[in-house]
């Protein structure tokens, strides 16, 4: 079973470790893939920031922390089951 | 030990071996998501919010007449809408109202809010009661979605009676649809049972369901097509 960790109180520097650690990294407020462009939430179209991401599988989906982002990928990947 | 409290002890700088602690932790971190043991979710509220409402009976029978996913997905978030506005979470209602708005346009927002109101459930309910085939249903469910700025109209102050009662007959002559919905809310309500009353007159191909919230002070008139068609002459 899928453990869901909450890291909105994960302090930023663990979280820019834990983002660089999977491929992508942080100017300090946004996701940023390796090449520096902005992480842009799939489902709702807005730049994604430390404080509000999400991490999730499926390869590695980056999304903004909103109801709307999430029941789109539940709907899309039937994740999440805890 | 759980993640939780490892990430609170490296934080605090708690842990033998510090920085190196902290790094083979964000190794071990990363290693587990690789594997799908683990998923890093922000809110936990955000997660149990959208379950929350997935279990709704209302739901249950919203999603299986809506399936295109244009449609279902404001339809969805017209619940959670629901419940934050109940819960009086006024930031994240806002927030989830743009990106609605953002990613569906105002046709989402609209739908939305349908089924925030809970419009959409009594309109449902309303056609269950005429009992329709399951496929004619879908049909009736999804054309007024689709064509919900036609097909659902506000009774404003502003509004003059002679133009709306001209708007609502104008829209089922030429567009013949399968249902209205006339929403009123407030010192509204009497313009919009005088709009009604006219409406009524007119439409003879229309059955007509009026229902009063007390609770909200709304009032929402449903007008649904009967099997014959077109509408008589004004």
């Amino acid at each position: 079973m899928m453990e869901l960790l909450s890291i909105k109180d994960m302090p930023k520097e663990l979280k820019m470790k834990l983002l660089e650690e999977l491929g992508y990294k942080s100017d300090g407020e946004f996701v940023l893939h390796e090449n520096g462009k902005k992480v842009k939430d799939e489902y709702v179209d807005v730049d994604v920031t430390l404080d509000r991401m999400l991490i999730l599988p499926g390869s590695t989906i980056i999304l903004d922390d909103n109801p709307l982002s999430v029941a789109s990928y539940l709907e899309e990947y039937d994740g999440l089951q805890n | 030990m759980a993640f939780e409290k490892e990430i609170t002890a490296a934080t605090a700088g708690a842990t033998k071996g510090g920085l190196e602690y902290t790094e083979g932790l964000v190794k071990r971190l990363a290693k587990k998501f690789r594997d799908r043991d683990i998923a890093f979710i922000g809110d936990p509220k955000t997660i149990d919010l959208v379950k929350e409402q997935r279990k709704l009976e209302s739901w249950t029978l919203l999603s299986k007449f809506i399936q295109t996913p244009e449609l279902r997905r404001p339809a969805e978030m017209g619940f959670v809408l629901r419940k934050l506005e109940k819960e009086g979470e006024e930031e994240r209602l806002q927030d989830l109202r743009r990106k609605i708005q953002n990613k569906y346009k105002s046709k989402g927002l609209h739908i939305a809010e349908l089924v925030q109101g809970g419009i959409l459930g009594r309109y449902i309910n309303l056609l269950i009661d005429q009992s329709e085939e399951d496929s004619i249903l879908k049909e009736r469910i999804e054309e007024i979605l689709n064509e919900i700025d036609r097909y659902v109209i506000f009774v404003k102050f502003d509004d003059k009676e002679k133009d709306v009662v001209e708007i609502i007959v104008n829209r089922l002559k030429v567009l013949v649809p399968k249902g209205m919905i006339i929403f009123s809310k407030g010192g509204c309500i009497p313009k919009a049972s005088k709009i009604i009353k006219k409406v009524k007159k007119i439409a003879i191909n229309y059955s007509f369901e009026k229902q009063v919230n007390d609770d909200s002070g709304s009032r929402y008139d449903f007008i649904i097509k009967k099997d014959e068609i077109v509408c008589e002459e004004k």
